[in-house]
């Protein structure tokens, strides 16, 4: 991670003066990161930003608590998680419904987005990882996108290393399964490409 | 080495871009557009750090007194005690009681010699009432 370290960054965030500097170097340091994996996790980029913003005003209001017990990048992904599954039970439970019928409507946000520029592989591929259930889809994104080891998965979710293995060795087989037999004559042929 | 592709899970074999596109400018404008939706200072966390632990002992304060409040309004007073209980009750506690007095003051005045009698009834003359109730005054 390019920017001021750490340290540097919460020693001037707890001086009055630098405070709001400081802040606006965190955001910029860590918003695309962030903004990434919510997106992943909610699609749509109107809620993405509305996630992501409640996240920096968590961090705004808790980053004085901050002891340094984890790394701050970790910290920050842990409030990312919360949010975004907090804001996917919040969107279920506005629409009374099942998760299939919140998978019917990201899929048609993803359809109709004009911000989706993946081949049919990669949408076949996001339409897999949002079939997937909040949590094993959150796991599956951390390691898979965004290559996070998974001791550091294993503090952002406050799961064990080995439950995390089976949540993604589970998660990864069912993408597999739905990629190869849902879509095998573009897959094939787009791998092949690749 | 085909074989060995082929035989690697789908998953890897899959580029890893970003599919998802960011509106023009948004990371440039984010962190103003979160500047703005902070609430506001220090000083109010700093006041709202203060006023936690007041908070918390005036509502332990509340609580305290409506518990309190609560038992004084269910435990029966006396008057409201003597209320509930049968009329005939409390006669024959009354009279239980006057029983046990007159039984006292019987055993305690029959020890007594005429002249301590006589100067206990001249100290407390209101006692020859209660004197001339008992069996002990028959002769007198």
């Amino acid at each position: 991670m390019s920017g001021l370290p750490d340290k540097e960054l919460l020693d001037l965030f707890r001086k009055e003066e630098s405070r709001n500097y400081a802040f606006n170097l965190l955001v910029r340091q860590y918003q695309k990161p962030l903004y990434g994996f919510i997106r992943r996790m909610v699609t749509d980029h109107d809620e993405t930003q509305d996630v992501l913003q409640n996240v920096f005003i968590k961090v705004w209001t808790g980053l004085d608590g901050f002891r340094g017990g984890s790394q701050l990048f970790t910290w920050l992904y842990r409030i990312a998680h919360n949010e975004s599954l907090t804001h996917l039970r919040r969107m279920r439970r506005g629409l009374f419904t099942s998760h299939e019928t919140v998978l019917e409507r990201l899929t048609t946000t993803l359809d109709r987005s004009e911000h989706f520029s993946g081949d049919a592989i990669q949408r076949a591929l996001q339409l897999a990882v949002m079939r997937l259930p909040p949590k094993q889809r959150a796991v599956f994104t951390m390691k898979y996108f965004d290559t996070l080891t998974y001791e550091a998965i294993s503090e952002i979710t406050g799961t064990s290393v080995g439950a995390l293995k089976s949540t993604y060795h589970i998660a990864s087989g069912k993408i597999e399964r739905w990629l190869t037999a849902e879509q095998p004559g573009p897959t094939d042929q787009t791998l092949r490409k690749a | 080495m085909a074989r060995k592709d082929h035989t690697r899970p789908l998953l890897d074999r899959l580029p890893r871009t970003d599919p998802f596109m960011v509106p023009d400018g948004f990371f440039e404008r984010f962190p103003h557009h979160v500047q703005v939706a902070l609430p506001r200072g220090r000083r109010s966390r700093a006041w709202a750090n203060w006023m936690r632990p007041v908070l918390a002992a005036s509502l332990v304060l509340v609580a305290v007194t409506l518990l309190l409040l609560r038992q004084w309004t269910t435990t029966p007073t006396p008057d409201m005690a003597m209320v509930s209980i049968p009329s005939e009750e409390v006669l024959a506690d009354e009279f239980r009681d006057e029983l046990e007095y007159h039984a006292d003051l019987e055993l305690s005045l029959a020890d007594l010699s005429e002249a301590e009698l006589a100067a206990w009834l001249e100290r407390d003359p209101q006692q020859l009432d209660e004197l001339l109730n008992l069996d002990l005054c028959a002769p007198c």
